[in-house]
């Protein structure tokens, strides 16, 4: 298999897609960051009359407010950039020396997942890592601790790894890297809206509004009004919680929002899904008829 | 004799649709191998099996003598290269680089064969222009390039000149007798264009609705094409011993009436049709002359033919009847 890895990360190095799919998500961050800095102005005149327009920028969130913010979108850079490299195997036929040469088709599978890996997890940390250095040099702050970011981070690259995941099965299935672009942007967009939707429901208010009086005793009693769409039953809140969690899209939402109250399971749920999708794409890699 | 690649009752199904139907196939050490068949015939889904790309569905082959369900068949297939239907190449790079790629993938320690193989395949000048540029022939070569990294021992090119000029043509054929030639390299080549593959084969297989219609050598074959002038007669024996005072080339095509005699027959006609066959004459034969000797001989001239028959009128006779079809 080292055989395999080594040409491998050649080709990947060599892999325009690879490199716009990083280009993409660096200008997604500065994009980010652009939306999330407030400018002022003010006008001012001098001495002979002639105004002058000071434009400041301030900064209003904290640094893992923006740099985590594509989060949820990572997914789909992810699900292109798999489909399109790995795509390219099936459809310009190389996969086929692999296999003549003879490689088994584990191997083959594994190494190309490694790649694509190592891809994900590298778009990941330069991304953030770009990001953080653009809204530190403006000034920007961290508003929570070093260590918790460090978490962040490591989900962070763990959801990236469960996307490549997904989108290899896909590939490994359809072998046709456009059609698989196809499907894996359906499942994309089907975790993103699922988990968009779990997310509002989830973050619903309990009551609507609170309404104080006064008893005829002088007590304050306090009248609430319960939130219909709030989710009450604790088995169904758990379910959607786990659906939520379970889609690495679904925790790309959470980090975005900087709602970490449940990121200790996130790493558990990011590798069983890359490790059961891994499986099913080497069982289907394994069935299929490579054309 | 030693084969490369033997295939025993190979059947292979698409859902419904049966590609290989219990075919045997045997291809000599050193021998250009033309498998021959029409569009759907089977040819590339053999190819795809024998390369390990698709599991057979029912039936076996041995490549080099180990059997495809043994693990050894891994390391055996890294004596073979192929190029099936389209080249297998990275367009986005340039011809060397496609090359170091497969250098790569097949462990091999150095890259100084690299412009040899180039040279050899006529891409030696491509510099740093990206295969996607390429013309189709220069895509098939490299594609053939590919398929000899690390030396191989058996390459398998299906249609090799799909879609090639002339000029492209002769230069595949070229490149295909060079490497049989001069590396000893044994070729099983697929194709539907009869005529170039007459050029180049040693051995032909007829493949025809998954079947293996006849296996023959361009020996056999030539000699089944030869002009020759087929005559059925009465008596074989008196025949051959005319044809041979008169000094002509002669085969027993074959030999008995073929139809069985009943009990109603009497014993003199049934010996006439043992006795009765058919003879191949070869060469300019004068035929009044002949009829004469052969009725001298008590041996009459009982039908009369010619056959001068192409690689193509063959193959259209062999699978072209409605016993194939």
């Amino acid at each position: 298999m080292s055989r395999l890895l080594r040409a491998g990360f050649v080709r990947l190095w060599k892999s325009k897609i690879f490199w716009w799919c990083l280009i993409f998500l660096v200008f997604m961050e500065i994009m980010a960051f652009n939306a999330n800095v407030m400018t002022s102005s003010s006008v001012t005149s001098d001495e002979t009359g002639r105004f002058e327009e000071t434009v400041t920028y301030i900064k209003y969130m904290d640094l893992e407010d923006v740099v985590f913010m594509i989060m949820p979108y990572f997914g789909f850079v992810i699900s292109v950039f798999v489909s399109l490299y790995m795509g390219t195997e099936y459809e310009d036929g190389t996969m086929r020396n692999k296999v003549i040469a003879g490689h088994n088709r584990t191997s083959i599978y594994l190494a190309e997942t490694i790649v694509c890996t190592v891809a994900a997890v590298f778009l990941c940390i330069v991304t953030i890592a770009v990001s953080a250095l653009i809204d530190l040099v403006w000034g920007s702050e961290l508003g929570i601790g070093v260590w918790i970011l460090l978490r962040m981070v490591f989900a962070s690259v763990l959801i990236a790894v469960a996307c490549s995941g997904i989108a290899l099965s896909t590939v490994a299935w359809m072998q046709q890297g456009k059609s698989a672009l196809v499907i894996n942007l359906v499942i994309f967009f089907l975790m993103l809206f699922l988990g968009m939707w779990i997310d509002s429901r989830l973050g619903e208010k309990e009551y609507l509004h609170s309404r104080w009086r006064i008893s005829e005793e002088g007590e304050v009693i306090e009248n609430k009004t319960p939130n219909p769409n709030y989710v009450w039953n604790p088995a169904e809140r758990a379910a959607m919680e786990f659906v939520e969690d379970i889609f690495p899209v679904g925790q790309g939402i959470q980090l975005a929002s900087v709602e970490l109250a449940r990121i200790e399971r996130w790493p558990a749920f990011a590798l069983g899904v890359t490790v059961a999708t891994t499986g099913i794409g080497v069982f289907l890699f394994r069935k299929k008829d490579i054309r | 004799m030693e084969y490369v690649l033997t295939v025993n009752a190979l059947s292979k199904r698409y859902r419904r649709f049966p590609a290989l139907s219990g075919l045997n196939m045997r291809v000599p050490k050193g021998a250009i191998y033309g498998l021959v068949g029409k569009n759907g015939a089977g040819k590339t889904t053999l190819i795809r099996v024998v390369c390990g790309l698709q599991e057979p569905t029912e039936g076996d082959y041995t490549l080099y003598g180990v059997h495809n369900r043994e693990r050894e068949i891994l390391d055996t297939r890294k004596r073979l290269g192929a190029v099936v239907e389209s080249p297998a190449i990275y367009l986005d790079m340039t011809a060397e680089e496609n090359l170091k790629e497969q250098y790569r993938i097949l462990g091999l320690p150095s890259f100084d064969q690299i412009p040899e193989l180039l040279k050899l395949v006529g891409l030696a000048d491509t510099g740093k222009k990206k295969a996607r540029q390429f013309s189709l022939g220069m895509k098939q070569r490299l594609g053939i390039a590919i398929a000899l990294c690390g030396d191989p021992d058996f390459l398998i090119l299906d249609e090799p000149a799909n879609g090639l000029d002339p000029q492209g043509i002769i230069e595949i054929r070229e490149l295909i007798l060079k490497l049989n030639r001069e590396r000893q390299i044994t070729v099983l080549i697929s194709s539907h264009i009869l005529d170039e593959l007459s050029r180049l084969a040693t051995h032909y297989g007829f493949i025809h609705n998954g079947h293996m219609v006849q296996e023959i050598s361009a020996k056999e074959l030539i000699a089944a094409c030869r002009k020759s002038v087929i005559l059925k007669v009465s008596d074989v024996e008196a025949a051959s011993l005319v044809l041979i005072d008169a000094g002509l080339e002669y085969e027993i095509v074959s030999e008995g009436s073929g139809t069985r005699a009943d009990d109603s027959e009497t014993t003199v006609s049934r010996r006439m049709a043992a006795a009765q066959g058919s003879v191949a004459v070869y060469g300019e034969v004068a035929i009044s002359e002949l009829v004469l000797s052969l009725a001298e001989a008590n041996c009459q001239v009982l039908s009369m033919e010619n056959r001068d028959e192409s690689l193509e009128s063959y193959y259209i006779n062999l699978v072209g009847g409605e016993h194939n079809e």
